[in-house]
């Protein structure tokens, strides 16, 4: 296969990983003629297999089984890809556009990493409030909600080194984040760190791209200038009846990072995806 | 094709709308002499009984526009305030009213020291505002960057540059469907406003236009709104330098002076204004 979107899904006691994918999956499939992957341990409702070209465990057993938290299984879509090209991306978000365009972008890398997501009225987020690891460490500012990759030798390499910090995280913290440390396993993190030890920020990145981006809507980037934890305490949300989603007011026609989960539920979107055949 | 600037006048019984709109023509005049200017009052003849008339081409009766008196409390200077009438519905009509191919609308509270608007005719936009705004005190202009914290962007209908196209009648039909649905659009885009006010009805129906999102249906007017806020004091007009006394941030009823030259300002102490047109 040539290209498609793998999405790597573990639920755990609070959240349906699964439901988010088929969610995902579904609005894509709305703008888009795009192979879907999940990889996934967990059951997939018949209804929605149709969603998905494959469906296929998660290799080399499930690093993170004790996990609530689960990361430690991220580097492997890597190599569980069948595509030539491949886009991943968090669960937790809605593809509400076309995207051959970001292909054609993405064919100039093996890999790339977004670094400039927007709010939900499309401007730059200019807060580090949840990336003082970053600012403080001088890490790459990737988000790891959605990148894009090549099969190929520097890919390879990268997913490799990956890995290894993946599973020695905290020593890797001790060398090449001496300002500010993580709690816990961060992909976003370890993906910054593993750039920067490979010294590839420039071939990865590029602060001047206007095409991957994404809206995130965790709550204190929105540059609000009085916020809550919970932007949907914020901001209305609804579906018309096109499925064309409005947050605020503002008409969503990018890549949306829904960040709550309860997001799904609280704004039907399954049931609003299904309604209208898609 | 006809080219003007249109004022709008509608005395309230605490301001005198018509002795402002009458020094804002001799303004016009002073730096766009070849300027036509036309007025449309509900005081024709307080007009005609009490000033020079002929500095307007035209003097259109506004006795008919719609009334709608928002109770407002207006400051003059930090430390005086009351409670006055204001009648400021029927903005939207200017479309219809206009004498002119191609208007000028703009406040009477407006000290033209330049010849900058005048420049705006033959714009290849059908319509132009302003959205950048600064304030001239020492506090921050961000109140003016929303019309409220999550909602969408600010625009002042305090000038609007308009041609007589299909384009703007929309764009001015829908500003009075908004002003007359004002209480469900001041619900629905969380401004919590206690008042109609013509900035919001205009910026929600460019966002309208702009399908929901950021665009360009509307232009930009040349360079800023420049202004200062009616906790302020104008203090002196000496041609096209004007001298103001500008609240100390944090020092409630204390000013520092502040003077501009060539640059056309925005008044919101309507008061203080007044009192140097004698």
């Amino acid at each position: 296969m040539n290209k498609g979107i793998v999405l790597l899904a573990q639920n755990n006691d609070t959240d349906n990983y699964v439901e988010q994918s088929i969610a995902l999956a579904m609005s894509a499939k709305k703008f888009n003629d795009i192979s879907f992957t999940l990889i996934t341990n967990d059951k997939v409702p018949a209804k929605y297999t149709k969603y998905f070209d494959n469906i296929q465990p998660i290799s080399w057993g499930d690093m993170a089984e004790d996990k609530a938290w689960k990361i430690e299984n991220r580097w492997k879509v890597f190599h569980q890809s069948p595509y030539k090209e491949t886009i991943v991306m968090d669960t937790d978000m809605l593809i509400l556009k076309n995207i051959d365009y970001m292909w054609d972008f993405y064919s100039n890398y093996d890999l790339f990493f977004t670094t400039n997501p927007v709010t939900y009225r499309n401007e730059p987020i200019i807060s580090d409030y949840y990336r003082k690891m970053f600012t403080e460490n001088n890490l790459p500012n990737i988000y790891s909600a959605l990148y894009y990759f090549k099969r190929t030798e520097f890919t390879h390499n990268f997913f490799s080194y990956l890995e290894m910090v993946i599973k020695h995280f905290d020593q890797f913290q001790q060398d090449l984040c001496p300002n500010k440390k993580q709690d816990k396993l961060s992909l976003d993190v370890a993906i910054a760190m593993t750039i920067k030890l490979m010294g590839i920020e420039n071939q990865v990145t590029n602060k001047n791209n206007t095409v991957s981006k994404f809206v995130h809507m965790k709550s204190f980037i929105q540059n609000w200038k009085s916020s809550r934890a919970v932007w949907q305490n914020l901001v209305s949300s609804h579906f018309t009846n096109n499925l064309d989603l409005y947050i605020g007011n503002y008409k969503q026609t990018n890549i949306f990072h829904y960040t709550e989960k309860d997001f799904l539920k609280n704004a039907n979107v399954i049931e609003q995806l299904e309604t209208h055949n898609v | 094709m006809s080219k003007g600037f249109l004022l709008i006048a509608q005395n309230n019984g605490s301001n005198d709308y018509v002795k402002q709109a009458v020094y804002c023509a001799n303004r016009i005049k002073q730096f766009c002499p070849s300027a036509s200017v036309s007025i449309i009052t509900n005081s024709v003849r307080y007009l005609t009984d009490n000033f020079q008339q002929d500095i307007f081409e035209h003097v259109i009766d506004g006795i008919n526009l719609p009334k709608i008196v928002n109770n407002r409390i207006m400051f003059d200077g930090a430390l005086s305030n009351k409670t006055v009438q204001w009648n400021n519905v029927g903005r939207d009509l200017a479309y219809e009213l206009t004498p002119y191919e191609e208007t000028i609308l703009l406040d009477t509270d407006y000290i033209f020291c330049n010849n900058l608007l005048e420049k705006c005719f033959n714009s290849v936009d059908d319509i132009l505002m302003y959205k950048k705004s600064e304030y001239l005190g020492s506090t921050g202009t961000e109140e003016f960057d929303r019309c409220a914290d999550t909602s969408i962007d600010f625009y002042w209908a305090t000038i609007i540059y308009f041609k007589k196209t299909q384009k703007a009648k929309v764009f001015f039909n829908l500003v009075k469907h908004i002003r007359e649905n004002w209480i469900y659009y001041n619900n629905l885009y969380q401004i919590n406003s206690p008042n109609f006010r013509n900035d919001y009805a205009f910026s929600i129906a460019v966002h309208t236009m702009n399908s929901m999102s950021q665009g360009n249906y509307v232009g930009e007017l040349p360079g800023k709104m420049y202004y200062i806020k009616d906790q302020d004091f104008l203090e002196k007009i000496n041609d096209q330098i004007l001298t103001f006394l500008v609240g100390k941030k944090d020092h409630l009823g204390e000013y520092t002076i502040l003077t501009t030259q060539d640059l056309n300002v925005h008044v919101l102490n309507k008061s203080s204004l007044e009192r140097h047109i004698e």
